[in-house]
């Protein structure tokens, strides 16, 4: 029996000027989901024979802020008056609408900041799983002899 | 007396806190109520789950979480009890304020 849950954990990414993000370490499979179907849309398609067919395909623009919001659980930004957002236990309208309110650059940089924390993250489990794969070889029964 | 928390999760009218494990959502509780007693001093919730989620709620540890607009209270719940949509769980002492 192996264990296919993690504990959830978090990290915090440094940015530019002294910031950082607190970030969900990984997504469970339903988070997932939802930033699969939060990441497309639904488009119809015309075949030349003149049917339509309804489709999905990715939006990459809905696509990095739907990555942004499932990973993003806190950050050290602040408005104009120097309070911070507060976005910590927020729901995700309020999350993406401080992500709307924050400048161009600052996004860009959350936005790229938590994609290389995704692909990090992706390289060491894959990383973690060939390592588990490498020590754990099956176990051989041995039988007696006579 | 606590500010009106924002509850805007999933369109819920009024007044929610969260049960949370970690950073999920285990249950949302509408109507609540925290309670003291006057001799052991011992904090109670009660309120009704608009949503729930039966894996989160049977991991530790859990979090009782009000968002409001001074900012976020959470105190640690020592058990739960989840039935017919009602929840009363025993909180320990408020952690610090964010």
């Amino acid at each position: 029996m192996s264990i296919r849950v993690r504990r959830p954990a978090t990290e915090r990414l440094m940015l530019s000027d002294g910031d950082y993000l607190v970030v969900k370490q990984d997504l469970t499979a339903g988070e997932y989901r939802e930033l699969m179907r939060a990441s497309t849309r639904a488009i119809t398609v015309t075949t030349d024979a003149g049917a339509a067919t309804p489709q999905i395909e990715l939006d990459p623009i809905a696509a990095g802020v739907a990555m942004v919001v499932a990973y993003l659980l806190d950050w050290s930004f602040a408005d104009a008056d120097g309070n911070k957002i507060a976005i910590a236990d927020q729901p995700p309208a309020v999350v993406r609408a401080a992500l709307d309110y924050i400048d161009g650059d600052a996004y860009l940089e959350v936005q790229t900041a938590i994609q290389a924390h995704q692909a990090a993250r992706a390289a060491a489990i894959a990383e973690e799983k060939k390592t588990r794969s490498g020590a754990s070889s099956p176990g051989r029964t041995l039988t007696s002899v006579g | 007396m606590l500010d009106e928390p924002l509850c805007l999760w999933r369109g819920l009218p009024g007044a929610c806190g969260f049960v949370k494990h970690a950073y999920f959502i285990a249950a949302t509780v509408t109507d609540y109520a925290i309670t003291v007693d006057r001799q052991t001093r011992r904090h109670t919730l009660s309120g009704t789950v608009a949503t729930s989620v039966p894996y989160l709620l049977r991991q530790r540890p859990l979090l009782f979480v009000l968002v409001t607009k001074a900012g976020v209270l959470r105190w640690p719940i020592e058990s739960v009890d989840v039935a017919n949509n009602r929840v009363v769980a025993h909180l320990g002492a408020q952690l610090e304020r964010e």
